[in-house]
């Protein structure tokens, strides 16, 4: 590996591992102060929300109708359906593979 | 898995920086809530850090009355399960011959997934749908390089903003 890419190892690591021991080190009256809990409550809900864009490929906003767009609706059927992630997952997947594939 | 394409084609570092950071940012919200449950040493504690993953915190938030050994099991299984199953892909992937196109969608429906969850839970409906609109607000206003910038300083002006509005 050259330089650059263990810049970018080391960044991975990091990434992975600070907010995974983060807490371990934290104080007890930090940790359950009710700030943090209501950060905690808000800030996970409003990333959701933030990574659904990050992942969104960039196909997506190329048509009105793209087969992502058809996945991403086929998804939200299953789920008010099933109520099942992997199902969801799956059943959205399969849908724009077979669209982007065969169609 | 998603960053193994960054060590072949690096992003901008910052960018890349801020990625890698807020995709693995759920696992503060993770161990904030696992360090209720109580570890016998210091070691299996932070083996069960390592090997926290989003099955084990939906198991964990649907059980919240295991024990640490337990936990153990089960995150250590969690672990394995990913990383084996990543490698028997990477194994049949490279060995089967068949051009499917479309298949990165998985990390989009996978984040999608969890986003369906947040906006179907009372609790937090309003909290993920405003992510969504803010990031997108972001995404159409800036050039691609800032928007992800862009949107994480509003997503932490809303997040305090309602703490401050909850406070008083």
């Amino acid at each position: 590996m050259n330089q650059s890419q263990w810049i970018i190892f080391i960044i991975l690591v990091l990434s992975t591992s600070v907010p995974r021991l983060l807490p371990m080190v934290m104080k007890e009256d930090t940790l359950y102060s009710t700030r943090l809990q209501r950060f905690n409550d808000i800030m996970p809900a409003l990333l959701s929300g933030l990574l659904v864009m990050i992942a969104l490929p960039t196909s997506f906003f190329s048509d009105i109708i793209s087969p992502e767009l058809m996945g991403l609706g086929f998804m939200i059927l299953l789920h008010c359906l099933f109520r099942k992630n992997m199902l969801t997952m799956m059943g959205g997947t399969l849908l724009v593979v077979i669209l982007k594939t065969w169609w | 898995m998603m960053a193994l394409p960054w060590l072949t084609h690096p992003l901008p570092l910052i960018q890349m920086t801020l990625i890698a950071f807020l995709v693995n940012a759920r696992h503060l919200f993770y161990s904030l809530k696992r360090r209720r449950f109580p570890f016998e040493s210091k070691s299996s504690e932070i083996w069960s850090s390592f090997t926290l993953s989003d099955e084990t915190f939906t198991t964990l938030e649907m059980n919240p009355h295991l024990d640490s050994s337990s936990i153990l099991i089960l995150s250590t299984l969690h672990y394995f399960y990913w990383s084996g199953s990543t490698l028997l892909g990477h194994l049949l992937g490279s060995r089967l011959n068949i051009q499917l196109q479309g298949l990165e969608f998985i990390l989009t429906a996978l984040f999608f997934s969890a986003f369906l969850n947040q906006v179907s839970s009372s609790k937090s409906s309003i909290n993920a749908l405003s992510g969504l609109v803010i990031s997108a607000v972001c995404f159409m206003i800036f050039p691609l390089v800032y928007a992800l910038t862009f949107s994480l300083i509003s997503l932490l002006g809303y997040t305090f903003m309602v703490m401050v509005q909850r406070s008083t």
